[in-house]
């Protein structure tokens, strides 16, 4: 498998026929051992075959290949650089010398040798993906980048190729970062960019301050609003969520879910009637979102129109919701239920909230 | 029928002088003042934190306001928690070490008090209960409250005896509630005319049992990881002993993670209902159904759980009308993040979850509350809201950066059924960060307004005297004394009260509510401007209706239940 891997198919017919006597017993035999799986003895007797033909170049990279395989990646280099130096362009020596030495961290080593294997077999994805890998490790992001997307089509979902694509975004996305700070560390963008790096690490006081600090060089920056609006709403401050979400609607009116976050944030104040519009704005532009029904059928509840709260929750039960959300929305429905008088509306959907309450939370005592 | 109106004058004689000196304040500014360095109160609460992070440590403790001597003034009952000590048999709680054991301070003037622990035999010293909280009422109907005791490891009836001593009755009385034991309150249940006595119990927790929590941190554990229990309703059965009729009465089936109880009619039947504060599982309403005992109702009357459903950290709880509709409400204190839920009684059996509108939300939500009481404190007429906060974690933030452990208390006037946070303007004490816990509630100088003393976990207590009443708006207190249908001490009537300009104001007798602790037992009505209470009706557990009108404002009036 990995032989076929590293286009050494036919290294094994290759090297038996070039040798004879004691030597070729040893090959023999070490092709047999590998591929019955006794890497152990293969090796053992590769390595006789090396010590009685060290000029063969097929012997040290058969060798390497078993030592691959072994997992003894170091002394696999150590055949394989012989191999290569014994017959230069020895097919497959490059790409699996290449690998190897990208296995052993040695990145810009192994470049040139995986450049090689590339230009002798130019449709090998796995290579251009080790290339780009190599590069990556070497620190250069932006040519990593180029051979991992255009490998993207060939091996689509490839977990490897997938996760070197984000590691090589992120990269770019840290150097570009750095690169920001260094340049201009007081901007509105580095300031954000400082910003959204304590978010994400749930530095939340760090975050809501560098926020500020963005706002107050540009205050036209709406993805900044949305983020302090949202800091702000989840350490229980609506009354300042709100005025952010209100900045940042200023700048794009037509933002569905900076409708649902201000109408969120107006039902924290308890202010229902004046988050209803934004709801019914979130609502419609997706109309089955149920996080904006679910917000929608609260604020209808607290300003006493039940039965089209009573619609709304219904509406965001017939979508896609998760078990919390749907214990939720059951819950709420109970509530509208009985202030409209229905009780055995509000018993059905008491039943299906503790119901889905109990799986919930099924492990506590 | 007997009334006695006592006036101002009569009573506080020298409410004149104190009132130029100290509380010349205008009525917009309500503030408290920390008088407790001044008080005699020597109290320090002791829980004894260990690193086992036991949780019972991170509870206590309750204060009670009783006037156990008959003299005019509430004295101050504190109780504390205690210390555990590795013994033979394993860890024991050991209450010998005096600054282990409860106190009780008697007031001299309503200012200043002195320590009669010992003459009155309350220490605690001798039973091995790690304490918690504590519930007043006169159980015997002698015209002496007595006090019941709750805690980890059982608890202790007090029988007072002509306000001379106190005596342990609890043997005697069949009135240990064993387990880990947390707020009570006497009642009326039955309506016998004796006070029935309910006992919240918090878990099925032991010191064998308990264990820290947390993964990089030591953490108290969750509620969660240890079984619920019932909480105990003990019949008072008339001849000084108590029967135990959870069965009977329907508590036992619904077992719950108490901490907080409150007593009030929710379904205007004319029989005293109670909410019970769960700490991470559904609050109960208790519904009474006279002689068929009480049915659990809290999830189809929507008090179970927040507006979303879900479950959070009932600690302390009232139950009293917030918005003047004459309906008592529910209000509950939780921790960080879960708000402080307060459900409106809608008056056809269900509450509404009023939070958000109420401006509850924007206050409460970095806070995290135990004592809690909704009273007039400012006298316009509308009952306000106080809290004793704190996180029960003593290292939350290294958890949660950003939540506080230590917080100040809450005060937040009630502006027609909207709250509005006052703690910039209130008083140092609102602006120190404490472990408040048990809070009670009661007009400690008799100058008409309602007072604090605040339990502080493993630290002194809060003494905050208001300034409310030297103010420019008006107040009524009334006591109230049942014969022979009704409690004593007048705990479970419910008082109406309509000033001259017809608003309405409503009323429940009783000490319990809050966390851990008991309250004044007078009622206290804040009436604005109004120099005159139109009419006060007086609804007595033993069946009898009272009226009384024509009242003049700022006085005390005492009400004295009509003989048949």
């Amino acid at each position: 498998m990995t032989a076929r891997l590293f286009g050494l198919g036919i290294l094994a017919a290759s090297l038996a026929a070039q040798v004879l006597g004691p030597v070729a017993d040893h090959v023999r035999r070490g092709v047999a051992a590998r591929e019955a799986g006794r890497l152990g003895e293969a090796r053992d007797e590769l390595e006789a075959a090396v010590r009685g033909a060290p000029a063969l170049a097929e012997a040290h990279l058969y060798l390497g290949l078993v030592l691959h395989e072994s997992g003894d990646f170091s002394a696999a280099v150590g055949s394989l650089e012989r191999a290569l130096a014994l017959k230069p362009g020895i097919p497959g020596a490059g790409e699996l010398l290449g690998f190897d030495l990208l296995v052993l961290g040695r990145a810009a080593e192994a470049i040139p040798h995986l450049e090689g294997a590339r230009q002798e077999n130019p449709g090998n994805w796995q290579v251009r993906k080790w290339l780009g890998r190599a590069h990556l490790e070497a620190g250069d992001a932006g040519v990593a980048l180029e051979h991992l997307t255009e490998v993207q089509t060939a091996a689509a979902a490839d977990p490897e190729l997938l996760y070197l694509i984000g590691k090589v975004y992120s990269e770019l996305a840290l150097q570009a970062q750095a690169r920001l700070l260094t340049a201009a560390p007081e901007s509105p963008y580095a300031h954000l960019a400082t910003a959204e790096d304590h978010d994400l690490n749930g530095r939340a006081e760090e975050a809501l301050s560098a926020y500020r600090k963005a706002l107050s060089g540009d205050q036209a920056l709406p993805g900044a609003l949305r983020a302090l609006g949202d800091l702000e709403l989840g350490r229980g401050r609506p009354r300042a969520a709100a005025a952010a979400y209100r900045r940042a609607l200023e700048i794009q009116p037509g933002s569905p879910s900076l409708h649902l976050r201000l109408g969120e944030a107006l039902l924290a104040l308890g202010h229902a009637e004046e988050a209803l519009p934004h709801l019914e704005s979130a609502a419609r532009a997706d109309a089955g979102c149920p996080t904006a029904l679910e917000a929608l059928g609260k604020a209808l509840l607290d300003l006493g129109r039940l039965g089209e709260a009573r619609a709304a929750l219904a509406r965001a039960l017939a979508g896609p919701v998760d078990e919390q959300r749907r214990m939720k929305v059951h819950y709420q429905l109970a509530r509208v239920s009985r202030r409209l008088g229905d009780t055995k509306a509000a018993a059905a959907h008491l039943r299906e909230f503790s119901a889905l309450r109990a799986s919930l939370t099924a492990g506590d005592k | 029928m007997r009334v006695l109106v006592t006036p101002r004058s009569c009573i506080l004689p020298w409410i004149g002088a104190l009132g130029a000196g100290l509380w010349a304040l205008p009525a917009s500014e309500l503030q408290f003042q920390d008088r407790t360095a001044m008080s005699g109160v020597r109290f320090r609460h002791h829980a004894s934190p260990t690193p086992n992070k036991h949780l019972i440590e991170a509870m206590g403790g309750g204060v009670a306001l009783l006037d156990f001597d008959n003299d005019g003034f509430l004295d101050i009952f504190f109780v504390n928690g205690g210390a555990l000590s590795q013994r033979e048999a394993g860890l024991a709680v050991d209450r010998s070490g005096p600054e282990l054991h409860d106190r009780l301070y008697r007031s001299r003037d309503g200012l200043s008090f002195e320590d009669v622990t010992q003459a009155v035999g309350v220490s605690a010293a001798t039973k091995g209960i790690y304490g918690m909280g504590a519930a007043t009422g006169d159980y015997d109907n002698d015209g002496h409250v007595d006090l019941f005791v709750t805690g980890y490891g059982g608890t202790i009836l007090y029988r007072n005896l002509a306000g001379r001593a106190f005596e342990d009755r609890t043997e005697a009385a069949g009135a240990n509630v064993p387990g880990w034991s947390a707020s009570a309150g006497f009642f009326d249940a039955d309506h016998d005319g004796d006070l029935d006595l309910f006992v919240t119990r918090y878990l099925d927790w032991t010191l064998e049992t308990s264990r820290p929590c947390g993964e990089k941190i030591s953490v108290y554990c969750s509620p969660r990881e240890y079984p619920a229990v019932p909480s105990v309703l003990l019949r008072n059965d008339g001849d000084g002993t108590f029967t135990d009729v959870s069965a009977e009465w329907g508590i036992l089936r619904s077992p719950g993670k108490a901490l907080g109880v409150a007593f009030n009619d929710g379904d205007a039947d004319g029989l005293p209902d109670v909410v019970v504060a769960n700490d991470s599982t559904a609050q109960q309403l208790f519904l009474n159904r006279g002689r068929d005992g009480f049915l659990e109702q809290a999830l189809e009357a929507g008090l179970a759980y927040n507006e979303d459903g879900g479950s959070f950290a009932g600690m302390g709880v009232d139950f009293e009308d917030y918005d003047n509709d004459g309906r008592p409400d529910v209000l509950v204190t939780a921790l960080a993040k879960e708000l402080y839920p307060l459900f409106r009684n809608e008056g056809d059996g269900t509450f509404g979850y009023v939070t958000r509108q109420t401006g509850l939300a924007e206050i409460t939500a970095g806070l995290s509350g135990w004592g809690v009481k909704l009273a007039d404190f400012d006298h316009d007429g509308w009952k306000d809201l106080f809290a004793a906060q704190s996180h029960v974690l003593d290292n939350v933030g290294a958890l949660e950066p950003g939540i506080d452990y230590l917080q100040p208390p809450l005060i937040a006037l009630n502006r027609e059924g909207r709250f509005v946070d006052i703690g910039d303007t209130a008083g140092a004490a609102f602006q120190a960060s404490i472990a408040g816990r048990g809070t009670a509630f009661g007009d400690l100088d008799n100058d008409g307004d309602v007072d604090l003393v605040v339990g502080v976990l493993n630290d002194r207590p809060k003494l905050l005297y208001s300034n409310a009443s030297a103010g420019g708006n008006h107040w009524l207190q009334v006591r109230l004394t049942g014969g022979q249908a009704s409690a004593r001490d007048g705990q479970g009537a419910g008082v109406s009260l309509w000033t001259a300009s017809g608003g309405e104001q409503v009323r429940y007798s009783t000490t319990a509510g809050g966390y851990l602790s008991a309250n004044d037992p007078r009622l206290h009505f804040g009436l604005g401007s109004e120099e005159t209470v139109a009419r006060i009706a007086v609804r007595w557990p033993g069946g009898s209706r009272q009226e009384l009108t024509g009242i003049g404002a700022d006085q005390m009036v005492e009400i004295r239940e009509p003989t048949r």
